[in-house]
């Protein structure tokens, strides 16, 4: 009888299948990637990049094994648990945990430029800058650890920022907030680096790698801005005794419409629904928008720009033969410098060739900002009164919903008063009429039809 | 003396086995899924062993009382093994029992390839490589769909049913055939985009979404257009008309966890956002109806896939093309030579 049996060969083909496919599975560690927008805008050339990249390397290690110098002010156990690869032990404690919640929208780097991100509407927040919208600080300032934790926990409703209130206990949430705030720092420095490279080094200077320069020179006066976050609040008197009547409603609602005071309407529209000004950016679509542009006039003038580089050359050459005063020495000299200049300037013009369309490649495509539907009722940055007095007090920062503005005329003060009395009374009226916006606007959705501030009337078709 | 009557049944043991397989492997999968959707994949760190122990002596206290993912990737390990065991099982049958000799073959095929599963599902955590993750997300479909054609072909019906020619047979088959390639590419796509790497560019997921989606409306035309052969082109049996109803019942229903799947994940699309429901809805990262929408979403791709396949085989098994017989035309009397 003929035995029939498998052949080695099959084993061998099953073995090294298998081996091939975890060659093929074990991919790569991901890596932080360069802010090329930022490179670009600095024009920081590709020697300089690997610098501020080994910079950054040794400030802030990589994406599976952070480091944070104590200057920074950042917990590194905190950040160790939100750090690397996705796992959890036999205790339930879950480490990587930005890989698991975060990264597929903000990106490894906290970019904005995570795998989904095209797909979402506001685009995710690129932490980089350092720019954050919802906070009780200042305009301007880095948000308190509270309200990352906020954001964090409860979302951001109609967008695609997921409430982690469920999925994640207090010290999760927490070692995810010093992540958001360690990519953020690290983008912060990365700026500041590129800017210093750009502004402060001279011809040929290389970056220094000294601590000295390196922590107390740029990475401190980051790490400054967030941990002071917490003196920066924004200052928040009661509300008013009338807060909530129908007089204080009546109040906002002038003050809402009014061009020469609130000016909501120019955004919000006269009906409140979103419908002013359609067509404006918030800072992150502007810079991408801008660069954009800029990048597609640099890529198309390129040829133009090494022929007028080849041109300039043989101009000055020709110049230099004819200059009969020169000697045969400096002639040469100076043809040399003239070479360098033009070699110089042609690898440049190289380096843009190679670098441009890819970070054309990691931007995506800018969409103008929605200015709010206010008779929806939904409020993005928290639905407390307090949280609508905070986007009224300084506006929402990187968009162009503005801090407000003065409320009060110098001849609504009485002349008598002295000029400190004046101010505190100027304060007092100002806080006031801003609670009284806020009242104004938190009635929004319940407001009858009919005739609107500006006289437009609004259609109950649109107040959903 | 007369011998008695040639018996030429088969026992009928393989076949329960073989169902027996597709309804444990269609659990397994789920779990898997369910898996991928909680991140568990690497809440046990070590395999073939859970944290040291033995697989089938794990405390089951720890196991039951302990965190969800160990839970849960622990449970998945054993249904695995619990397949892994009825593969055997199916095999050991079709050696001990009267048998076409070519069902051992297709028995052992079918426990290499769950061989195969396990190997890679404890590489996948051995060496924690998150695509080849995705490699035992797609192969377990495959064995599954391995399972149904199994659990078909050993049918006692199959065996009995007789053949039947018929008009636009060969275009039912290839319809059918093509209908359930689509539904597992629209797996193969759907993994990439659960298991997409979270460094990969805003454009690579952008892609495999338009892919699943245009795969998806392919599959729609395409269970329309079998439906309609079978219904209305005369191959109404019963062994069609069933499985293929339910593909269309099934695929309409995961176009509805697909779509829900979408939500609970992301949000609602911008154009539903000026509806109260859609702009006051607040993803709830892995809440309940995020994740179990999604892992169903999954599994139910597996079980069109599954009958799809089964269709198409029930389509090759009872239907043949009418053989065409050819007539050569006499040659017209008197005509030039």
């Amino acid at each position: 009888m003929k035995q029939r049996c498998v052949k080695p060969r099959f084993w061998v083909v099953l073995v090294g299948t298998l081996g091939l496919a975890v060659g093929c599975g074990k991919a790569p560690s991901p890596r932080f990637d360069s802010n090329l927008m930022v490179m670009d805008k600095y024009d920081i050339s590709f020697e300089q990049q690997q610098d501020i990249a080994n910079a950054l390397a040794a400030l802030f290690g990589t994406p599976d094994d952070p480091y944070v110098p104590k200057e920074s002010g950042l917990d590194k156990d905190k950040i160790k648990l939100a750090a690397g690869p996705t796992k959890s032990d036999k205790a339930g404690v879950h480490t990587g945990l930005y890989r698991e919640h975060c990264a597929h929208c903000h990106g490894i780097s906290g970019n904005g430029m995570g795998p989904t991100a095209a797909f979402l509407k506001p685009y995710p927040r690129d932490y980089r800058e350092g720019w954050f919208k919802f906070k009780s600080t200042e305009r301007a300032e880095m948000p308190t650890n509270a309200d990352l934790e906020r954001i964090l926990r409860h979302g951001i409703p109609g967008t695609s920022m997921p409430a982690f209130e469920v999925a994640l206990v207090q010290p999760e949430i927490e070692a995810l907030v010093e992540y958001v705030k360690y990519l953020s720092l690290r983008g912060m420095v990365e700026i500041e680096l590129a800017r210093q490279t750009s502004e402060e080094l001279g011809e040929g200077e290389r970056l220094p790698t000294t601590a000295e320069f390196l922590v107390e020179g740029v990475l401190k006066p980051q790490a400054e801005k967030w941990s002071s976050a917490e003196t920066k609040l924004m200052p928040v008197a009661a509300p008013p005794a009338d807060f909530g009547s129908p007089a204080s409603i009546a109040a906002g609602k002038s003050l809402f419409y009014d061009v020469n005071k609130a000016n909501c309407l120019k955004c919000h529209g006269t009906t409140a629904l979103g419908d002013g000004v359609l067509n404006d950016y918030d800072q992150w679509n502007k810079d991408v928008a801008e660069f954009r542009t800029k990048a597609d006039a640099t890529l198309a003038s390129l040829t133009e720009q090494r022929g007028k580089a080849e041109e300039d050359f043989a101009t000055a050459v020709e110049a230099l033969g004819a200059d009969s005063a020169l000697s045969e020495e400096e002639r040469k000299q100076q043809r040399e410098t003239l070479e360098k200049d033009k070699a110089a300037t042609l690898k440049k013009l190289g380096e843009k060739e190679r670098m441009l369309p890819t970070a054309m490649a990691y931007t995506l495509v800018p969409r103008y900002i929605e200015p709010r539907n206010l008779r929806m009722g939904v409020y993005r940055g928290g639905r407390r009164p307090l949280d609508v007095y905070y986007r009224i007090h300084s506006g929402i920062n990187g968009t162009p919903m503005p801090a407000i503005a003065n409320l009060v005329a110098d001849s609504e003060l009485p002349a008598d008063l002295s000029e400190e009395e004046k101010a505190q009374r100027r304060q007092s009226l100002q806080t006031q009429r801003m609670w009284n916006i806020v009242d104004y606007v938190l009635s929004l959705p319940y407001e009858p039809g009919g005739e609107l501030g500006a006289d437009i009337s609004m259609l109950g078709r649109e107040r959903n | 003396m007369t011998a008695p009557p040639l018996d030429h049944s088969c026992s009928p043991w393989p076949h329960r086995l073989a169902v027996l397989l597709c309804c444990a492997t269609f659990p397994l999968l789920w779990v898997g899924g369910l898996v991928t959707t909680y991140d568990a994949g690497m809440a046990v760190p070590d395999w073939p062993n859970t944290y040291g122990y033995n697989l089938f002596l794990y405390p089951l206290e720890t196991w039951v009382g302990g965190p969800f993912d160990l839970f849960v990737e622990h449970g998945h390990r054993l249904l695995g093994a619990a397949v892994g065991v009825l593969a055997i099982g199916f095999c050991v049958t079709t050696l001990a029992t009267r048998c076409p000799a070519w069902w051992r073959w297709a028995a052992a095929g079918a426990l290499l390839l769950v061989i195969v599963q396990g190997l890679m599902g404890g590489l996948r955590v051995l060496f924690d490589a998150r695509a080849l993750a995705q490699f035992h997300g797609c192969f377990g479909p495959l064995f599954f769909g391995a399972c149904v054609a199994l659990a078909a072909v050993t049918s006692t019906g199959w065996r009995s049913w007789p053949v039947q020619e018929a008009k636009g047979a060969g275009g039912l088959r290839r319809l059918a055939l093509f209908t359930a390639v689509l539904a597992y590419v629209q797996i193969v796509l759907g993994s990439e985009l659960r298991h997409v790497r979270t460094d990969a560019g805003p454009r690579w997921f952008q892609t495999f979404v338009l892919f699943h989606l245009l795969v998806a409306a392919a599959l729609v035309v395409h269970v329309a257009l079998l439906s309609a052969r079978v219904w209305r082109g005369g191959f109404r049996s019963s062994k069609l008309t069933r499985p293929v109803t339910l593909v269309a019942v099934l695929l309409f229903a995961q176009l509805c966890l697909g779509g829900a799947t979408w939500v609970t994940n992301y949000g609602w699309p911008d154009w539903f956002k000026d509806f109260f429901p859609a702009a006051s809805y607040v993803v709830q990262a892995k809440g309940w109806m995020q994740a179990n929408l999604t892992t169903a979403h999954m599994a139910l791709g597996s079980l069109i896939w599954g009958l799809a396949l089964l269709v198409a085989l029930r389509a090759g098994r009872l239907y043949q093309p009418r053989a065409t017989h050819s007539v050569q035309p006499t040659r017209a009397l008197g005509a030039a030579a």
